[in-house]
């Protein structure tokens, strides 16, 4: 040939415009290709990209948790700690810091929403005061200066001046979160002053947590301590089982779209086996009608395969994934409403190209094989 | 020159439906000449066309273009040397629905990577000289018989081929139009390519552009 330099991509742009007018031809059925495989690859993407967003968002939050937790066990119950076993880890060599939490689960029957109650150490809320998440705030109505009325161990109501409403970024885990004073959560609970929920405890070296739960073990027996990983597997492991839940749902989608894509790509019509007799006839041969199938293939898969990612992205950190809120997050009746930091993962998108485009692309190349290794006479003999 | 010696060609072999279409055949065509493979219907003139084309392959015998023997090349040097050397223009004219005319005719040129300009260009030329231009952008399905004849031809011409080889090329078209067609022919003859033509239309015979005969009746050469 004599454009030797460009003959190549000359080729491939001859190919790609075919494959374009192809596309453009038979319009109907591949604006339904597209718009099924676009769904596919949306709501696949959309459990991913979610679930992935979740448990980053968990480990960023579980990140400032202590590295330690230490509960105290009452025939196997848990029971509130003494004040005395505060002062106990704090004399292990290692323990840098520990001190006592208070907290506690509410249930009110008027918003029939369980609440965590939470006493901090440092910049508690003042006597009479309560700081609650916005989710708490949104779904009674609540702002800054209302009284919050709750009843408490006694029966009696004890009433709150909210003094805060807690920002969004950190609702994952604090939509139904309430801060009080530490003297009001032990009247509010008939709790003694002194005892504590359980114990946070933060260790010089991290890579000596597992010896010193071991030492807290042996000096509390009676104690369960619970290490930052052990948490942050359970967040995953929760998240994992809500996302294969999903994906289990998901599956028959893929197999319903897999019969579709089958069904359309690779049944060759009659037209389209006289087609490609034209052209090789005309002088293609059978690597240039592959190639020009594939251009195809590849065109349709990838235009839809971008199209449904990045309408996932949209759902999922600009729309806040209103398709799968119920079934993904919270941990409460009362879901928090609160946006994912966006993130591109490019293992993510490789994992799903590779799940959704390619098993297309063979599927539509199969069949134009076994007709594109055909005589090109048969175009002579109709 | 191109040769043609104790050709067969056997469909469907081993089959309950076999048949053989061309047996035994041997002649040669000059270059620069029109030949008309003469018969009637069946007697095996679209299946000689396609094995002097290298549509298919012989199932004996050997074909061979300016004394190389085409019969044995693998498929993608045998689709080079066609496409280089042949251009087809079919019965039923072939072709794609949904495309442009112009789209059509360039559609051989598509594997050559020639430059995508220059390949228009010549579409354009070629469209003009058949009197098509503004039916360029009209789609295939739109056009008349006669239209589509030319626009097959002009398909055939695309990657400028030394030989033609048509396909009963009237059998569609009334008087008027095979006339038009036929001194289409004539002109590539002018130009000085070889033109080979099946037909069992007298009128391509009384035209007086056949140069040669070949009689063609049960798949063999008559006497």
């Amino acid at each position: 040939m004599s454009f030797p330099h460009n003959a190549w991509f000359e080729r491939q742009r001859g190919l790609i415009d075919f494959s374009v007018a192809n596309l453009g031809r038979r319009r109907g059925r591949n604006l339904g290709l597209f718009l099924a495989y676009t769904l596919l690859v949306f709501l696949m993407a959309s459990v991913v990209l979610y679930g992935d967003a979740l448990r980053r968002e968990a480990r960023l939050l579980l990140a400032d948790a202590p590295e330690l937790v230490v509960q105290r066990l009452t025939a196997g119950r848990h029971d509130l700690m003494p004040q005395d076993w505060l002062e106990r880890v704090r004399g292990i060599r290692g323990v840098r810091a520990a001190e006592g939490r208070l907290w506690g689960y509410h249930y009110d029957p008027a918003a029939q929403a369980n609440y965590t109650l939470l006493a901090p150490n440092d910049a508690p809320p003042a006597p009479g005061q309560v700081e609650i998440g916005a989710v708490l705030a949104r779904a009674g109505g609540l702002v800054v200066g209302d009284v919050l009325s709750l009843r408490g161990f006694d029966g009696k109501p004890y009433a709150f001046n909210i003094s805060r409403v807690f920002e969004a970024e950190s609702e994952l885990v604090s939509a139904d979160l309430m801060r009080v004073n530490p003297a009001d959560f032990c009247a509010f609970f008939g709790i003694e002053p002194g005892r504590y929920t359980d114990l946070a405890l933060t260790v010089s070296n991290p890579s000596e947590v597992r010896k010193v739960a071991e030492k807290v073990l042996n000096r509390l027996p009676g104690a369960r301590v619970i290490a930052r990983e052990e948490m942050q597997r359970t967040y995953e492991a929760a998240f994992n089982w809500r996302q294969g839940v999903l994906l289990t749902f998901l599956s028959t989608i893929l197999i319903a779209f897999a019969l579709l894509a089958w069904d359309k790509a690779s049944g060759l019509s009659a037209e389209e086996r006289r087609e490609i007799g034209i052209l090789k006839a005309v002088g293609w041969d059978t690597g240039d009608v592959l190639r020009m199938k594939l251009w195809e293939g590849a065109l349709l898969s990838i235009t839809a395969f971008l199209s449904g990612y990045v309408l996932a992205w949209l759902h999922v950190f600009y729309a806040d994934a209103p398709l799968f809120t119920a079934v993904l997050k919270g941990w409460s009746v009362l879901y928090p409403h609160f946006s994912l930091a966006p993130q591109i993962d490019v293992a993510q998108i490789a994992t799903l190209f590779f799940l959704t485009v390619l098993p297309y692309v063979a599927a539509t190349i199969a069949p134009v094989w076994r007709a594109a290794t055909l005589d090109p006479d048969a175009v002579m003999r109709e | 020159m191109i040769e043609l010696v104790q050709v067969s060609k056997t469909f469907n072999a081993g089959q309950p439906n076999e048949f053989t279409a061309v047996r035994e055949v041997s002649f040669g065509i000059e270059p620069g000449r029109v030949t008309a493979l003469r018969g009637p219907s069946g007697s095996g003139k679209t299946t000689l066309l396609g094995l002097i084309g290298g549509l298919t392959r012989p199932t004996s015998g050997r074909v061979r273009l300016d004394g190389r023997d085409t019969s044995a090349l693998p498929e993608r040097f045998l689709t080079e040397l066609r496409r280089a050397t042949f251009g087809f223009v079919f019965q039923q004219f072939q072709l794609i629905r949904g495309l442009s005319v112009l789209e059509n005719v360039m559609l051989p040129a598509t594997p050559t990577g020639r430059p995508y300009a220059e390949v228009r260009a010549r579409a354009l030329q070629l469209l003009a000289d058949f009197d098509l231009a503004r039916r360029a952008e009209a789609k295939a399905q739109w056009l008349s018989g006669g239209e589509a004849q030319r626009v097959a031809i002009a398909r055939a011409l695309i990657n400028d081929p030394k030989v033609i080889l048509a396909d009963e090329p009237t059998a569609h078209l009334d008087s008027v139009l095979s006339r038009q067609i036929l001194a289409i022919f004539a002109d590539l003859r002018a130009q000085g390519r070889s033109v080979i033509l099946s037909s069992h239309d007298p009128l391509v015979f009384e035209f007086g552009l056949v140069e040669r005969v070949v009689e063609i009746r049960d798949g063999g050469v008559a006497a």
